[in-house]
């Protein structure tokens, strides 16, 4: 799965290159009419085209002719073992007396999980190339035509069987021809999409629970996401995970066998093995048969979660149907008590401090008030979270079911949020600093207004604790969150688990607003309460510093700018505001007003539209020899984690956002901690960097693949580890001791 | 702290396992479901009585196949005229191709001719789960004895072609003579061919 954005520009290049071969070959109609193909043949969801690999056949030549389709995007066909369900495609051919055509080559098969179910099949323009071998009695100045009938399952989630009929009219040559130019091209530029015929050394054994397929050689060392597809159907379970042992030479996968796997009828297994390296790459084997090695009949580890999940379709996880409900039915209630737990804690955490001073001037403001409105603001103040939590889970969960790559505080990711988030917390800060007021009258405080001014500011606190300071995860809420946006929960699910978690968060004021008597506890209202006010508003700058950095990591100087013009605008829309308030005549009022509300949709412009900078060479370096004053630090990246761990390097990986307030004290208070930094460098622990401060598929796969979908995430993988250490989301000097304790 | 989420994460990851077929020859999984009549049906229910289980979706071109040829009737008459239970099983999730609400159930009987003794609607996948339904259709026998007889296709020939009916081999029909006659039936498991269940 990680790396597929790569492999899959380059499956998108090589598409629109072998486009443009087609398309100059039928604007030439000369060209065209010299290359052998037949016209392309459109059935709805697939064009199809028999081309030739050269231009010609010579007598008891064998030359490759294939079926080239370009299918609709999203939809498969199938390898000729489908896999769980479909239908390998099927080739009926009408060759002229003597000529012979062969076994169909398939490319390399791609796993494509729908549900719990595993198919084997192609996406894009795959070629299915077939040798067709001339007798010698063929008479050289003839063309010869060979006719095919073709049949096959074309699916998304729903499947259509299509076919055509193609014919491609062929010279006979005295002597081997060059390559055709329409075909040629196609075949050239789809070889990297075939097996390779390297030779690569394989066996295979009876396991306890299946095959065990065993390679030595031949597969690159950095090779990830290794699967064995076999040729035949139902040898395997092909949603079963492969489990990778890596053994002195190389490498076995244990596999779970399925019903048609008599082993001990099967002399060879057949089929082709696949993985991830410089791109993704295959093998076809012929593994012979061995008596099990003492001791490996059984699987290294009893599960390795997402091991094979993560091959190389686009899903997080194969299966969502849980294999017993009632299990699944508890497990929904522990997400949701985590949910509920891990929402109460947030209240503790660094990320939400900003928001828990705004609710501290509420509280503060709330002495003056009666019973009935400190319960009325506490539960506004639920339904603000709630209407927060329910917008911005909707709309991520309706994202992600568009197949955007976000996670939890997708928001966040957007410079131009952070900027509006930047306008509100410096309004807010304006107005407890008393710049202007709200919901007060000219002539005062009224109070029925004042009480409005309450209640939608209780809701409005809110709203913005989500929006700000939650995107954060907090502990026990990694588990939830990851549950809560995995591919194959209901959106209902997902969002009762995240509202859970706003019940939570707000459940401590809840709580104190309704405790009778608050009143009471409470200081009596007095000068002190203006003087609180406008203390928290220095909370409120700082939280603007924090946003204002975030911002111009995400967007560079030039961003910045922007921010602080706009900030500049937005104080002058306050203080015109304020002034409006103070002022005496209704017409000095209306204009202070309109002048405000000018300037506030002026700063918000500027704010919309500031771009993203694009990412330049970011902060890692590894520190220069003997240099242990910097954490030894490379970027996150697939391959070079599988790299590192092949080579048996300690590595601390660091999920982490400019945006996450919770990651940001975790780096300060200990990750740089000079007695942290030094312990790396001892234990020769490499610090990689995951920064989610911006969108990045890359990193957001990674983080599914833990079942997480937000940052903090630290993981420690040991030397020789199958899986990391899931470390929690607050870290400590002593933690981190303890971690590197092993090594 | 970490103990408890490991284990919940493996709880949550352990989803990811692949439908595992049931064992031939031994108790066949239970099951209870809501028929298109809004009652409940279960295996316990059945007790005692030889059923056909027949995984369904309507809008599947290999179900066309079967039914638009007649090929599927037959092999339901043949089986309800030798005193089996027919039972088709919907699996489909709900937004998905053949999801369908008790009344189109029913609706959809009686435009194709069906007779089933049972049509279930399994929107939540449970009993496609259980016993590992992969494909649509999907034929299961399950003897008087609550024992699991056959798995896997309807017959031996895996296409969309109605024109291969009359070649293949109907191993549903064959297992049904087989135990008719007492024998031990030849086929009891098959490839199970069609389009994915759409959980």
């Amino acid at each position: 799965m990680l790396g597929f954005e790569a492999n899959d520009r380059e499956v998108l290049m090589r598409r629109v290159l072998i486009q443009l071969i087609v398309m100059c070959a039928v604007l030439m109609p000369g060209l065209a009419r010299a290359g052998a193909a037949s016209d392309p043949v459109e059935t709805g969801n697939a064009v199809s085209q028999l081309v030739a690999e050269r231009a010609g056949i010579a007598p008891g030549e064998t030359i490759r002719v294939g079926l080239y389709q370009d299918l609709r995007e999203g939809w498969h066909v199938y390898w000729m073992n489908p896999g769980d369900s479909g239908l390998p495609l099927v080739l009926d051919w009408t060759l002229p007396d003597g000529f012979a055509a062969g076994e169909i080559g398939y490319p390399l098969p791609h796993r494509i999980p729908l549900g719990p179910l595993v198919n084997f099949g192609h996406e894009g323009t795959p070629l299915f190339t077939v040798p067709i071998t001339a007798p010698d009695s063929a008479i050289p100045g003839e063309p010869v035509s060979f006719s095919v009938e073709a049949d096959w399952l074309i699916c998304a989630d729903i499947c259509i069987p299509e076919s055509a009929t193609l014919d491609i009219v062929i010279p006979v040559v005295d002597a081997p021809a060059g390559p055709d130019p329409t075909g040629g091209p196609i075949f050239e530029a789809a070889a990297g999409d075939m097996p390779s015929g390297r030779a690569i050394e394989a066996v295979w054994f009876e396991g306890e629970d299946g095959p065990v397929i065993e390679i030595s050689g031949g597969v690159p060392e950095a090779a990830t996401e290794l699967f064995f597809f076999p040729a035949e159907q139902s040898l395997v379970e092909p949603a079963a995970d492969q489990i990778r042992q890596d053994t002195e030479d190389g490498v076995r996968l244990y596999m779970t066998s399925s019903y048609q796997y008599a082993p001990a009828e099967m002399e060879t297994l057949d089929g082709v093995i696949a993985w991830q390296a410089d791109g993704y790459e295959g093998v076809t084997i012929a593994a012979n048969k061995i008596d099990t090695p003492a001791g490996a009949g059984v699987p290294p580890t009893a599960a390795a979660p997402g091991a094979a999940a993560d091959a190389d379709s686009g899903s997080p996880s194969p299966g969502a149907i849980p294999a017993d409900p009632v299990a699944a039915g508890q497990g929904l209630l522990a997400i949701l008590f985590f949910a509920l737990i891990g929402g109460v804690i947030l209240n503790i955490m660094p990320c939400v401090f900003p928001v828990i001073f705004i609710k501290a001037a509420n509280l503060a403001q709330s002495v003056q008030e009666d019973r009935a409105a400190v319960i009325r603001h506490g539960l506004l103040y639920t339904a603000g979270i709630l209407a927060a939590f329910a917008a911005i889970a909707g709309l991520l969960l309706v994202l992600r079911a568009g197949g955007e790559q976000l996670g939890w505080g997708f928001h966040l990711q957007s410079p131009v949020t952070v900027g509006v988030f930047a306008i509100v917390i410096f309004l807010v800060g304006l107005n407890l600093a008393g710049v202007f007021e709200i919901g007060t009258s000219v002539q005062g405080v009224g109070s029925g207004l004042a009480s409005r001014g309450g209640n939608a500011g209780a809701f409005f606190t809110g709203l913005l604790a989500v929006a700000v300071a939650a995107p954060c995860i907090g502990p026990f809420l990694g588990v939830p969150v990851g549950f809560a946006l995995s591919a194959q929960q209901s959106p209902f699910v997902g969002l009762l688990v995240f509202l859970v978690m706003g019940i939570g968060l707000a459940l401590p004021y809840l709580l104190i607003s309704l405790m009778p008597g608050l009143a009471r506890v409470m200081p009596k209202p007095g000068a002190w309460m203006q003087t609180a006010k406008q203390l928290l508003s220095f909370a409120m700058f700082a939280t603007l510093i924090w946003l204002v950095w975030t911002l111009t990591l995400q967007a560079g100087p030039d961003g910045l700018v922007m921010l602080l013009i706009a900030l500049l605008i937005v104080g002058f829309a306050a203080w015109a505001f304020g002034r409006g308030q103070g002022a005496g005549g209704t017409r000095g009022r209306l204009v202070a007003r309109g002048a405000a509300a000018l300037a506030l949709i002026a700063g918000i412009v500027v704010v919309a539209g500031i771009e993203p900078a694009p990412r330049g060479p970011v902060t890692a370096s590894m520190p220069g020899e003997g240099d242990t004053s910097q954490l030894p630090t490379v970027m996150y990246s697939e391959d070079r984690l599988a790299e590192l761990r092949e080579a048996g390097t300690p590595v601390f990986v660091d999920f982490t956002a400019a945006w996450c307030v919770t990651c940001q004290v975790n780096k300060q208070t200990v990750l740089t901690r000079a007695q942290v930094v030094e312990a790396f460098h001892e234990k020769g622990v490499v610090y990689m960097l995951a920064d989610w401060t911006v969108q990045d598929p890359e990193i957001t796969a990674a983080l599914e693949a833990q079942g997480r979908s937000g940052v903090p995430l630290y993981l420690f993988y040991a030397p020789g580890a199958e899986e990391p250490d899931v470390l929690p989301q607050v870290l400590s000097t002593g933690l981190m001791r303890e971690t590197f304790a092993v090594l | 702290m970490r103990l408890v989420l490991s284990s919940i994460a493996a709880l949550t990851l352990g989803f990811g396992s692949a439908l595992a077929a049931p064992e031939i020859d031994a108790p066949a999984p239970d099951f209870t479901g809501v028929t298109a009549d809004g009652e409940t049906v279960s295996l316990a229910d059945l007790e005692g009585e030889k059923i056909v289980l027949e995984w369904f979706n309507n809008g599947c071109p290999f179900v066309q196949k079967h039914y638009e040829s007649g090929n599927m009737q037959m092999t339901q008459e043949a089986a309800l005229e030798d005193g089996f239970t027919w039972v088709t099983v919907i699996s489909s999730a709900p937004g998905k191709q053949g999801h369908v609400t008790g009344a189109q159930a029913q609706e959809i009987a009686a435009d194709w001719e069906m007779e089933p003794t049972h049509i279930v609607l399994d929107e939540e996948g449970t009993i496609g789960t259980a016993y590992g339904a992969k494909t649509t259709p999907h034929m299961y026998i399950i003897d008087e004895e609550g024992v699991l007889s056959y798995a896997g296709g309807i017959d031996s020939i895996p296409s969309a072609d109605q024109a291969d009916i009359e070649e293949a081999e109907n191993y549903v029909l064959a297992a049904l003579e087989n135990m008719e006659a007492g024998e031990e039936i030849a086929t009891k498991q098959s490839q199970p061919y069609g389009c994915s269940v759409k959980y």
